[in-house]
């Protein structure tokens, strides 16, 4: 078949076209997906945030009618009302992005106000207690200053229709010149202020503390190497590498690392008095499966034996866990005789080997006992403040840390309640109970 | 001829006898070698424990799971049982303890061992000395619980231990462990495991996908390690890798120390 000229020309142009339009098309498609997932999280973004900003606002109002009534039970109301407002606010802040890190400053603020609630709402502080209104006072005006930056910072986002998925990309590219981020950073200098209150900012984990060794002589690095040698029963510690810890350790320690008995070494003494801090032990190579030669009993005296033979003091063996061929003992140095439950010096053993591979008395320098209130409760007596309902298996005597990091005396209470394993700490200085944990696995 | 077939028809009949006792024997043999020769004391795990629990539960003495891990539940039960028996309460399992509660327990067999009698009808005494324990694997191998933490909880820092920290020396892993649990402790953020790890940007393997990775056991064991006290990091809260880093804010935060390829910071 003959076709005239311009066919053969039209036909593969029209086809070119038919198929570029077809790819448009598609493409076009694909972009407005995408945009349709880009509108979703930044409307996620900015829910959170125009949420945070509105229960800031409520936050401040809140602790201004906290102060007005003295009736005890709205005064109990209003700070149950302020401690889910503040949970809330808290919630939302973990949802930003955590790059825009002045927010964790006032995240740090909320923190502390909970807590100051909480211990309100457990003592049933009373309204008229001229400290509780002190305190309030001060949260009122701390979280006013936050609510009118962050209210100025919600309306610059809508006046100027300002995007989040900006704020995430000039994170990830640092652009510096963004003005969500330069509100959030105006936020940080303001709410720096904040962190020494009465109820100071402690974590509620034992975190390492500069004041407890600081008051010891510094050793040298050669010195702290030769310590943790022997230590260990250990020679060629000149070989060894000492490095001290930086700016950022809470408790300036050398750091060690090299070679014992084939494996690699690495420990920890801190500068302070040279205290051996933690040491691991670990195989060049971990075989899984290997025959066990010693078992938990067995494990539980060379533990034992290592801390004797190394002038800690008397230890109280608080958990043991097997598991694979090592395991993990936790124990406890006595005061009178009663374990410090709060102070864990914690040690892995080989089941392989015998040996101790890991060590960590971190606690036991950190959070040295001091400040012991008189013991007012015996165990029998708190006993009866149990429900009935709870078979105690086994209950003693110890000594822990509540959330304030103070040193308090307990009794502690083993039972069994739904088939399940709990521990009660009851606070044996004011009667109250104090804490309770699951151990059996639900 | 008389005396020889005498003679053979009596060694038939010593091999005969010999025969029968030889396959009774294992039979008889069998229970006691349903413990091994370890000593179990709480904390232990594996599948004696399951056995004791097992046996125990039979007796009425425990009433909690047959998970093979000896805890608090089980301990009480084992010396509720040597007091009833009158034997010292120790609550340690040694070979006396072992062998009363196999006499005790004469007809208890363990899940493994009646599943086959149920499943095939040829099995008799030939496999009287796989008679042992039940084929059930110890679950040292999943995390065992801590007070606070869920196996959830557990196996989300095991992804993302994984994902972050692969082919660093182990107390790396255990550090970048380490570092979550020491946000879950301080107030500047969220509350929860699950609110750590996801909170937007804090982690690189979160926002790439690579959390979804299936963790291996080195992961794992870093978990536990660093569960148990282990802080490498000592209190960091931040890590970053220096040579991928170029944020100004995380090079600000002073340093700790350093493991591997990551900078931890407080």
């Amino acid at each position: 078949m003959k076709f005239h000229r311009t066919t053969w020309i039209a036909v593969p142009i029209v086809g070119l076209t038919l198929i570029s339009a077809g790819v448009g098309w598609w493409g076009y498609d694909q972009y407005r997906e995408k945009q349709a997932l880009l509108y979703q999280s930044e409307s996620q973004y900015a829910n959170t945030f125009h949420n945070l900003v509105s229960n800031m606002q409520n936050t401040q109002i809140q602790l201004a009618e906290t102060q007005i009534s003295l009736d005890p039970a709205t005064f109990q109301q209003h700070l149950r009302t302020l401690w889910r407002l503040n949970y809330a606010a808290q919630q939302e802040m973990g949802r930003l992005p955590l790059a825009l890190m002045p927010m964790h400053t006032t995240q740090a603020f909320l923190a502390i106000m909970s807590k100051s609630v909480e211990q309100w709402m457990n003592d049933s502080a009373q309204a008229t207690n001229p400290a509780v209104q002190k305190q309030l006072q001060t949260y009122y005006n701390e979280s006013g200053q936050l609510r009118s930056q962050l209210v100025g910072l919600q309306e610059k986002v809508i006046d100027g229709n300002l995007q989040w998925l900006a704020v995430n990309q000039a994170l990830t590219k640092q652009h510096e010149d963004n003005q969500i981020i330069d509100g959030f950073h105006k936020l940080d200098t303001v709410s720096t202020a904040f962190t020494e209150s009465k109820y100071s900012p402690n974590s509620l984990h034992r975190k390492s503390q500069t004041r407890s060794l600081s008051t010891e002589p510094i050793v040298t690095g050669q010195q702290a190497a030769h310590r943790l040698a022997r230590f260990l029963g250990s020679d060629n510690w000149k070989e060894w590498s000492v490095v001290p810890t930086g700016k950022g350790a809470a408790r300036p320690d050398y750091l060690i690392h090299g070679t014992y008995d084939g494996s690699t070494l690495t420990g920890a003494v801190s500068q302070h008095g040279g205290h051996i801090i933690d040491f691991q032990i670990i195989p060049t190579t971990t075989l899984m499966n290997q025959k066990l030669n010693f078992d938990v009993l067995q494990a539980q005296n060379i533990a034992l034996k290592f801390a004797r033979d190394r002038d800690l003091p008397p230890l109280y063996m608080q958990h043991v866990q097997q598991f694979d061929n090592q395991v993990y003992l936790t124990l406890n140095p006595r005061y009178q005789g009663i374990p410090v439950m709060s102070q864990a010096i914690a040690f892995k053993v080989s089941l392989t080997s015998g040996k101790v591979i890991q060590y960590d008395a971190s606690q036991y320098y950190d959070y040295p006992l001091n400040n012991l209130p008189q013991r007012k409760f015996s165990t029998s007596q708190l006993e009866q403040k149990l429900n009935k309902d709870f078979l105690i298996k086994q209950k003693w005597p110890a000594i822990v840390l509540d959330d304030q990091h103070h040193y308090q005396p307990v009794s502690v209470f083993d039972g069994v309640v739904h088939n399940e394993t709990y521990r009660v700490f009851v606070n044996a200085a004011t009667g109250r109970e104090m804490h309770v944990d699951l151990l059996s696995t639900l | 001829m008389d005396s020889k077939l005498r003679y053979s028809a009596g060694k038939v009949a010593v091999l005969a006898l010999m025969v029968f006792f030889l396959s009774v024997a294992p039979l008889s043999l069998s229970s006691v070698k349903a413990f091994t020769p370890q000593n179990l004391v709480e904390g232990s795990v594996g599948n004696d424990v399951y056995e004791l629990q097992g046996r125990l539960q039979y007796l009425g003495y425990y009433h909690g799971k047959i998970d093979g891990i000896f805890g608090k539940q089980t301990n009480w039960a084992v010396r509720n049982f040597q007091y009833k028996f009158s034997m010292p309460v120790t609550g340690l399992v040694n070979m006396p303890t072992k062998t009363m509660l196999v006499k005790a327990t004469p007809n208890w067999h363990s899940k493994w061992y009646n599943s086959q009698q149920t499943g095939s009808v040829g099995q008799g005494a030939g496999s009287a000395a796989q008679v042992v324990t039940g084929g059930r694997q110890p679950s040292s191998r999943s995390l065992p619980v801590v007070p606070g933490l869920t196996s959830a909880d557990l196996n989300l820092m095991a992804h993302v231990v994984y994902a972050e920290a692969r082919g660093e020396p182990l107390n790396g892993e255990v550090a970048v462990a380490a570092v979550i649990l020491n946000r879950l402790h301080d107030p500047k953020f969220p509350h929860s495991i699950p609110g750590i790890i996801y909170q937007p940007g804090a982690f690189t393997s979160v926002s790439d996908g690579q959390i979804n990775l299936q963790p291996n056991q080195q992961s794992m064991n870093a978990v536990m390690d660093a569960v148990q006290g282990w802080d490498p990091s000592h209190g960091a809260l931040y890590y970053f890798n220096p040579a991928t880093a170029t944020s100004s804010w995380i090079w600000s935060k002073p340093e700790i120390l350093q493991i591997g390829h990551h900078i931890f910071c407080s």
